[in-house]
């Protein structure tokens, strides 16, 4: 079995992701390491103008898992983000995400969908393991007067480009 | 219950070796996982399981594994680098009982006293909220009980040889140091120790305070992590005006082409 001095140390990812292009809804933001919130939700930066990648999972170029990037749709000082235009993604659209290192890994769309957040269990979209794949989630789906917040969460996974 | 690993068992513990550790380390469905930690001072061992080398020329410090084994009862002795087999061992032979999924570390260590023993340790493999980290401290040093401190804080006071205890904390850099209980001149450390989110970090304390060697080990161990229970639940508004209609109303992005171009537009207008 494998030997090594007792020195674990976390393994290392590509490098934290800077820049999120996606031409096709006319978007190239910011991208900030982000965490958790008290409540156990993402943390993501009050800026919808800034998208938050989830530092405790994979970084887009890692070999496996779902690295996700994610930004609120609006706030009140800017109501449309930049990744409000997510709700207009397509199959086949090209993203690019650009990483600390200058290092840019293309993406194609294979899936968009919107979701009800009421009940909606995320252990899928954040996996740690499985084939890569570049998760944008923003929201969208009906504005509720009542709660204050849209119904649903957008969803678009993206793979690897080829080559 | 004596067991010996079949020919068949050995050519997968050949296979396991050649497997990315992180990926053995995580897939503990089809039996246990056993790594080895070899924290007696100045004596480079050979490792026997159920009377099969396993370990050649294995030296303090190191750590081995992990290996993928089925659930049941092992053998283990520990012999000089040099024996020829397993009759004579210097430490052993101890028999460990892995259960289904478990995920050990048998540790050769010096005792309290300075005596060299086995103690086989069961690592928390347990579900962690998200954004924490596990780190689990083990005392297998030839000294007294100890204090851990994290900063300036006690967080383990009076550990004892060989017990352990663990702590879910936010993750990030713990910056660990270890002094003989009631004290407070660390005897070891302070080192800073990377807590990993959804990660079982282990830091061992080993060697013998009397002859000067006291060192820290660390191991780490996929645990179960936690994805976080929502994105984006709160601080959402509704663009103003009287857009707000018709962009709610767009349902599915692959609904409402119209209310898409016209969302374009705004976006643009928004950015100018």
């Amino acid at each position: 079995m494998p030997v090594r001095p007792a020195a674990d140390t976390p393994a290392r990812q590509a490098a934290a992701p800077v820049r999120l292009v996606y031409p096709a809804i006319g978007t190239d933001m910011e991208v900030a390491p982000t965490g958790v919130l008290p409540d156990g939700g993402m943390e993501l930066p009050d800026d919808p103008d800034v998208a938050g990648w989830y530092r405790y999972g994979p970084a887009p170029g890692d070999a496996v898992g779902s690295a996700v990037i994610a930004s609120h749709s609006g706030s009140p000082r800017n109501p449309v983000g930049r990744l409000y235009g997510l709700r207009e993604a397509a199959v086949g659209d090209e993203v690019t995400v650009v990483d600390a290192e200058g290092v840019e890994r293309r993406h194609v769309v294979t899936s968009v969908t919107a979701l009800g957040k009421a009940g909606l269990d995320f252990a899928p979209h954040f996996r740690r393991d499985g084939a890569p794949v570049l998760t944008l989630i923003t929201c969208g789906g009906e504005w509720d007067e009542a709660t204050g917040h849209y119904t649903d969460n957008i969803l678009v996974t993206a793979v690897p480009a080829e080559g | 219950m004596r067991k010996t690993l079949p020919a068949a068992v050995t050519a997968a513990v050949g296979l396991a070796v050649a497997a990315p550790l992180s990926a053995a380390a995580m897939d503990h469905e089809d039996g246990a996982s056993l790594s080895v930690l070899h924290g007696v001072p100045d004596l480079t061992v050979d490792v026997y399981v159920d009377g099969e080398l396993t370990l050649d020329d294995f030296a303090p410090g190191e750590l081995a594994g992990p290996l993928e084994l089925p659930a049941g009862d092992y053998e283990v002795a520990i012999t000089a680098a040099d024996a020829e087999d397993d009759a004579a061992p210097v430490l052993g032979p101890v028999e460990l009982t892995l259960a289904e999924g478990g995920d050990y570390t048998a540790a050769a260590h010096l005792d309290a006293d300075g005596a060299p023993t086995v103690t086989a340790f069961e690592n928390d493999t347990d579900a962690l909220a998200a954004g924490e980290g596990r780190l689990t401290v083990r005392h297998i040093a030839a000294a007294p009980a100890v204090d851990v401190w994290a900063g300036e804080e006690v967080v383990v006071p009076g550990l004892e040889n060989p017990d352990e205890a663990s702590l879910e904390i936010p993750a990030g850099t713990v910056p660990a140091a270890i002094s003989v209980a009631g004290t407070t001149e660390p005897v070891l450390g302070p080192a800073d120790v990377e807590v990993a989110e959804g990660v079982t970090t282990i830091a061992y304390a080993w060697g013998s305070a009397a002859d000067g060697t006291l060192a820290l080990a660390t191991q780490t161990v996929e645990a179960e992590h936690t994805a976080p229970s929502a994105v984006s639940a709160d601080v959402d508004v509704a663009p103003a005006g009287p857009s707000a209609g018709l962009l709610a109303a767009g349902g599915a992005a692959l609904a409402a082409l119209a209310a898409g171009a016209w969302a374009t537009v705004r976006l643009r207008a928004a950015r100018a």
